[in-house]
């Protein structure tokens, strides 16, 4: 019989096939990689396309208007917010000698208008109309009517000096294109209640100290009924710190209405506070004082703050409500139904527990599937519930689980605290009822886990607790239990070592106990976000703040600063002396602050001191700086303008400029989109 | 008792070609197949990245560029007032304390009228989040016309 030789043995199909297949996948997973990268390529080439298109277009633009001059230009539509064309003059150099020309009076001659305008179409297209001669003896309603006429046709043909008149299209697929001419107001018009976030009114140079704001109504658009203006915040110093529209008030000077406190109940930011101004003509106005440069937090919700048993929480009862710091606490911090997710539970048997000795496992963060209590505190108290008929407790404990971290029936030593019934050991509890312990104290770490433990009474009609069934824990473990038959007693009941019993056994039903409550911890802490004064050795002032203290309680505030933007090399906070009224500080002369506020309740720990809002100085240095905020938009809402010092802000032709395109890309179609925003302000002078 | 050697070498034979893949043959089909997936997920990360980058970068100049034309629009007394360094801004030019790039100016003095401009915006990684060494610097000289 012929024998291969295994050294010359080729390929089994089964090889083959398999490195066939292999073969494919590799080759699949490369074409479509390559397909990815072509995508890729080819989106990263469009969006270059368009960038350079959008750049160019921008680019001529800016060179245009920065040759042109301010008191020839026409925007429109001529009194709303939002431009969407322009009209401007442009000069020639006619005699090639690398100077405009100039009349007899030593003025330009202009040559030309440029209006540069929307064409709505599908797709819209930004149009470039040029008047070349320009006809210099037009008036201003005439050149208005001309480029209301050039936005209306698309070009110049039914309009003034139409027979010099030409349009080319600079670019289509047009997205958004709006102009803010200089010295515009800012326009509060919009169809529906909105929140302007984050806008730029303009720039201004501050020096140190307190410097004016005065906002003035400036008129309306056509399509606004009324004139009201709305601040949420504002910011207006080097640091750029936010600071509430409605802390601000009261006002230094206004004409008009006293601006108000308003509450919003609708818009997207409803539920806040902002300032509002409800002016009813055009010059009312009213003054606000900002110093350069603080730090005000109000709302506590910045980007890095730290709780160590605090919380921020919407105050209403404060005037107005506002967002405060206090302790965490003062709460149900563990229920029953939360540690089973059984929503509901169920009633025992009638008498199921008569005679018995019952603990049940409260499980706190370090615990297996634990992390249900939630809250730390200084004492506590427990609710448990009888289930359809009466339940009659003859003692009830309440100490730390042995181990924290495994399930565990055994309590730690010297930890087992009785938990009372208004000064009785015992209590009844009718069926279908529930009962608060008295407050015991014994604190609650919501790292660590407990163990409540009653001993029901062997009377019959007095054994039937409400039952969670324990579903949540893999382990099932829902109670222990000591059988009546066992005859437990309070000995029993308050021992530490269950496991070394024999009689005792597990239920996945957790009996009787339905929340723990407990009063506010003896500490906590709240450490802000860091703060960039922007400036490299700010000399801090003071530091000031508002709070509410229930007697017995204090706020005590650290201050620290550092080079470091994440504090590193910062001073430790234990190292910092703490104050506990406003003072001046000296946390050091770097350009990062942070504060740290540290909450002690009274010795009842019933109520807690509260932090409303704090405010750290120092001077300002002389800058120039963007000013703007977040400012209510609607349909009674008027255009300002704002001066700081008395002056306006300084602030040229804005430009905005988005441009699109569709490409094909991993199977569908995608938009791309490119934008630009730049300000110009025209040079010529007209001389 | 001795059995043929024929037979049996021919039971081998048979044995041998019914052989299915070996475990070895597996996992180096795996290691090949997985060597081929990082290189195509690699590259295709790479370019989006490139993507990503050059596009903050052509953000970073044109926030850089409305920096000068700003000071453009300024009295040239007050240019000095333009210094600032590592100001956080958003992808609009506007503060933001969380911005993803961060604008420093600087002003310096060539004469009583001529001063030189420079803005630098740093660009925030994408990945670590903490700004680099990637910075798009654009300079101006800027004077008074009027004098």
């Amino acid at each position: 019989m012929y024998i291969t030789d295994p050294k010359k043995q080729a390929f089994t199909l089964v090889e083959i096939v398999v490195a066939a297949m292999i073969l494919m996948i590799t080759v699949s997973m490369a074409m479509m990689g390559l397909k990815f990268m072509m995508s890729e390529i080819n989106q990263g080439d469009h969006q270059n396309e368009l960038d350079v298109e959008i750049q160019i277009a921008m680019e001529r633009i800016i060179r245009d208007l920065r040759l042109s001059t301010l008191e020839k230009i026409y925007v429109y539509p001529a009194n709303a917010g939002t431009h969407t064309a322009i009209s401007f003059p442009m000069a020639r150099d006619d005699d090639g000698d690398g100077a405009i020309e100039l009349d007899g009076d030593n003025m330009i001659i202009w040559d030309q208008t440029l209006v540069y305008h929307v064409w709505e179409g599908s797709p819209h297209q930004l149009r470039l109309t040029t008047f070349d001669p320009r006809n210099n003896s037009l008036n201003e309603t005439e050149r208005q009517e001309q480029i209301d006429s050039v936005v209306q046709y698309g070009s110049g043909l039914y309009t003034h000096n139409r027979s010099n008149v030409s349009t080319r299209v600079v670019f289509e697929n047009l997205f958004n294109w709006s102009i803010e001419p200089e010295g515009s107001s800012y326009d509060g018009y919009a169809s529906t209640l909105e929140r302007d976030i984050n806008t730029i009114l303009g720039a201004a140079v501050l020096s140190n100290g307190l410097h004016t704001f005065e906002f003035r109504v400036a008129g309306t658009n056509d399509a606004s009924t009324g004139y009201k203006i709305g601040i949420d915040n504002l910011f207006a110093s080097p640091s750029y710190s936010t600071r509430e529209g409605e802390a601000q008030l009261p006002v230094t000077a206004k004409s008009g209405p006293d601006p108000v406190v308003q509450y919003m109940t609708a818009g997207s930011w409803s539920g806040n506070y902002q300032l509002q101004f409800n002016a009813t003509a055009e010059d009312q106005f009213f003054t606000l004082s900002l110093e350069n440069d603080r730090w005000e937090e109000t709302n506590f919700r910045s980007t890095g703050e730290q709780h160590e048993d605090t919380e921020v929480l919407f105050d209403p009862t404060l005037s107005p409500s506002d967002f405060i710091v206090q302790l965490e606490g003062m709460q149900t911090n563990w229920s029953a139904s939360l540690q089973t997710s059984a929503t509901n539970g169920i009633s025992s048997s009638v008498n199921e527990v008569m005679g018995c000795a019952v603990r049940v496992l409260l499980r706190g963060e370090e615990m297996d599937e634990g992390s249900i209590i939630t809250t730390s505190g200084s004492k506590c108290r427990v609710n448990l519930r009888a289930g359809a008929a009466p339940l009659l407790i003859q003692h009830a404990f309440i100490a730390e689980a042995a181990d924290h971290v495994s399930p565990t029936m055994d309590t730690a030593a010297s930890t087992t605290t009785r938990l009372t019934f208004s000064g009785n050991d015992s209590v009844g509890i009718l069926g279908g009822n529930d009962v608060w312990s008295d407050y015991a104290n014994f604190p609650i770490d919501k790292e660590k886990s407990y163990l409540v433990s009653y001993l029901v009474a062997p009377v019959a009609g007095g054994g039937t607790v409400w039952q969670w069934n324990e579903t949540a824990s893999v382990n099932g473990i829902g109670s222990f239990v000591i059988p009546a038959t066992s005859a437990p007693a309070e000995a029993d009941t308050v021992s530490s070592t269950w496991s070394a019993r024999a009689d005792v056994f597990t239920t996945n039903m957790l009996n009787g106990i339905q929340y723990l409550f407990t009063t506010y911890p003896t500490n906590g802490v709240y450490t802000s976000a860091i703060f960039d004064t922007t400036m490299t050795a700010p000399n801090y002032l003071t530091i000031d703040w508002s709070e509410n203290l229930p007697i017995g309680s204090d706020i005590r505030i650290r201050t620290r600063s550092s080079t470091n933007e994440y504090m590193i090399g910062a001073s430790s906070w234990s190292s910092i002396t703490p104050i506990t009224a406003p003072a001046t500080i000296n946390p050091g002369d770097y350009r990062y602050v942070q504060f740290q506020a540290q909450l002690t309740p009274p010795s009842s720990t019933l109520y807690s001191p509260k932090l409303q809002d704090i405010t750290v100085r120092w001077e300002g240095e002389e800058r120039l700086v963007d000013i703007g905020g977040t400012f209510t938009k609607g349909p009674d809402y008027g255009r300002f303008d704002l001066l700081v010092d008395g002056e306006p802000l300084i602030q040229g032709i804005v430009i905005d400029l988005e441009i699109y395109d569709y490409i094909r890309i991993h199977g569908g179609s995608n938009r791309i989109t490119s934008a630009l925003n730049s300000e110009i302000t025209p040079r010529n002078t007209g001389r | 008792m001795y059995s043929d050697p024929t037979t049996r070498d021919s039971k081998d034979t048979r044995n041998r070609s019914r052989r299915g893949i070996s475990l070895v043959e597996v996992l180096i089909a795996m290691v090949v197949l997985s060597i081929a997936m990082t290189g195509f997920a690699s590259i295709a990360m790479s370019m989006k990245q490139a993507g990503d980058n050059a596009r903050d970068h052509y953000v970073a100049v044109n926030l850089a560029k409305n920096r000068l034309e700003r000071g453009r629009n300024l009295r040239v007394d007050l240019l000095p007032t333009l210094a600032e360094s590592y100001v956080l801004l958003n992808v609009h030019g506007h503060p933001d304390a969380n911005g993803h790039f961060r604008r420093s100016t600087v002003v310096s003095n060539i004469s009583s009228t001529l001063y030189q401009v420079t803005c630098s915006v740093e660009l925030k990684n994408r990945l670590s989040l903490a700004f680099e060494t990637a910075v798009e610097n654009v300079t101006t000289l800027i004077t008074d016309m009027d004098d």
